[in-house]
């Protein structure tokens, strides 16, 4: 097996009083792609941000390639490779999606010996040809999510982290992005979280479960589906709306 | 090593296409070049002088257009860099007896080292923001005390008086820009040069980086930036452009008083900038210079007017040309008026000049 590309150990994260993220371990081999569900105020938001620097951790350790990176600024993170798409759109909004994906090459590119992948090649990959040249303000949203998803790309990742990627995007798209993911997690590691269930079967990959900080479960889609106190904590409260 | 280095370059630097309006631009550019080359000989001494000194403006509003225009920095203490290279110049000079070249190396490192010092706790501490402008405005008023209470260097209220002009010695070479046609030609050319470099810095795949780092910090940030270390880049070149006016300044006039640490000064560029539009690099040049020219005139016949007359043009421009006075833009903005209805419209364009655009 291949040395893991991220290592995280005891993870813990604390806003107030409230622990969001309540000792997690995660190891994420170079070609993983992992899938992490949960109900809302799980702390997969957290775990997010804490594995792509932006929130630093209050106990718990960082491992990048074997680097220790506790602690250590967003940015550093993202030369690395840890790369992150946000959840819902956050792009810059004032300029075209053309400049939008050469900004986001070019950080990462000035500190890599490869160049910077072509924006075109990418903009075509997130079929956004027909708007390279629009500002991303003028973008819909499910357009907005693709632009995000293209930005990601271009900061060349070794691991991208995809925090609900399918939100706001239609049943075609988002059948389309798991292709695109798909295809991505053949390049580098992939870690998702989703509230989508239909979403997560169709990735068709390894599953976590989070509740209350804490990673309850782990396996494949199917096993999880079949927990029966995975249903009662998630699926179950699903299926209870689903009824009314 | 060098390779890499000029790999990297290249890499921030490249250029895209030039379009029609860029074009349209440098000959634009060109022609002011040929207007600067030809006016000494078309109006007189006192009327190229006073021209000249809006210039010096000009230089200064482009400092200050790099940096709030470009990056999104407002500060209200941008003339502290702008002072410092006066005084470190006139003390240099003047105190000292050193030569003028000796005195604009001092003036420019002394803004350059204050302001590294500055940025660096201020940037990278996170603040942003009015609490930047803040902070920034306490420091004119800390500098503007020094150079009051420091009388034995600065020479107090009045300030340093007899200060030389640009005189270079170069081996055996004297270039002479002290006169009223050399120093015309000193200031013409900083301010030309400084708006080229400006502008092709501007239109280059950096100036992306810079505005994108105005319009969403946090997620440049995410892209790999390391954005405090870009923004102290921009803010100390931005000082260093800011003490060569002031420099340029104290050469021209001859006189540096502590009135250049005004928070009045400070005030004005702001407008400046604001009315030539932010981020345009030309507007605000153009703007500081008919401005200052305007304030000649309006206080040889009343001092009183003067502010006035600028509180109105800043209050029109928030609520009517939120991008400035340029042409294409107020038009946009009027046919804009007219479909939206006027009331709404207003509401618009001010939650716009606030900093949405």
């Amino acid at each position: 097996m291949d040395a893991p590309f991220l290592k995280a150990t005891g993870l813990r994260c604390a806003f107030g009083g409230v622990v969001a993220v309540a000792g997690v371990d995660v190891t994420i081999g170079p070609r993983d792609l992992l899938c992490v569900i949960g109900p809302n105020g799980a702390g997969k938001s957290t775990l997010v941000g804490l594995l792509s620097g932006a929130i630093a951790p209050v106990s718990g350790d960082l491992y990048v390639a074997g680097e220790r990176v506790t602690g250590r600024p967003m940015h550093e993170f993202c030369r690395r490779g840890v790369v992150r798409k946000f959840q819902g759109t956050n792009t810059f909004l004032t300029m075209s999606v053309r400049d939008n994906l050469i900004v986001a090459g070019l950080g990462v590119a000035a500190h890599r010996d490869s160049p910077m992948p072509e924006p075109d090649a990418v903009i075509a990959e997130v079929g956004l040809s027909h708007r390279a040249d629009e500002l991303a303000m003028h973008l819909p949203h499910g357009e907005r999510q693709w632009l995000e998803i293209g930005m990601a790309l271009m900061c060349q990742p070794r691991l991208l982290l995809l925090d609900e990627p399918a939100a706001g995007l239609s049943a075609d798209d988002a059948q389309r992005l798991v292709r695109v993911i798909h295809r991505l997690s053949e390049r580098c590691a992939v870690l998702a979280i989703e509230h989508d269930l239909g979403f997560v079967e169709s990735l068709r990959c390894r599953t976590w479960v989070m509740h209350r900080g804490q990673v309850v479960r782990q396996g494949t889609y199917a096993e999880i589906a079949g927990d029966e106190e995975i249903r009662r904590i998630y699926l179950g409260r699903g299926a209870l709306h689903a009824a009314h | 090593m060098l390779l890499k280095y000029a790999g990297g370059m290249r890499l921030w630097l490249s250029q895209s296409p030039f379009t029609a309006s860029d074009r349209r631009l440098i000959m634009a550019w060109v022609a002011a070049l040929a207007v600067a080359a030809l006016l000494p000989y078309c109006v007189g001494p006192y009327a190229l002088s006073t021209i000249r000194d809006a210039m010096v403006m000009g230089v200064l509003a482009l400092r200050y257009d790099l940096l709030w225009g470009r990056t999104g920095t407002l500060t209200l203490g941008h003339t502290t860099f702008f002072g410092l290279g006066a005084y470190g110049f006139a003390v240099v000079t003047v105190q000292f007896g050193l030569a003028p070249g000796i005195g604009v190396i001092v003036g420019l490192t002394c803004a350059a080292v204050s302001a590294l010092a500055v940025g660096y706790f201020l940037l990278f501490a996170g603040v942003r923001l009015h609490f930047f402008a803040i902070i920034s405005m306490a420091v004119l008023i800390v500098v503007q005390q020094l150079a009051m209470s420091w009388q034995s260097v600065t020479g107090g209220d009045t300030g340093l008086l007899g200060i030389p002009g640009l005189v270079f010695e170069v081996g055996d070479h004297r270039v002479d820009l002290s006169g009223s046609y050399g120093s015309w030609y000193a200031v013409a050319i900083v301010l030309l040069i400084a708006i080229c470099v400006t502008w092709v810095v501007c239109r280059s795949r950096y100036g992306k980086v810079l505005a994108a780092i105005a319009t969403n910090e946090w997620r440049a940030k995410a892209c790999g930036y390391n954005t405090s270390l870009h923004l102290l880049l921009v803010f100390v070149v931005s000082a260093v452009l800011a003490a060569l006016a002031g420099c340029l300044m104290a050469a021209c006039s001859g006189v540096v008083a502590p009135d250049v640490f005004s928070p009045l000064l400070a005030t004005e560029v702001i407008l400046w900038v604001a009315i030539g539009g932010r981020g345009t690099i030309g507007g605000p040049v153009i703007a500081a210079v008919v401005l200052t020219l305007l304030k000649q005139t309006v206080s040889s016949y009343s001092t009183q007017w003067w502010p006035l007359i600028l509180g109105f043009l800043f209050l029109g421009c928030v609520l009517f040309m939120p991008n400035g006075l340029s042409v294409p833009g107020t038009l946009r903005t009027m046919r804009r008026t007219f479909q939206q209805g006027v009331g709404k419209a207003q509401l618009l364009r001010s939650r716009r000049a606030e900093g949405g655009r």
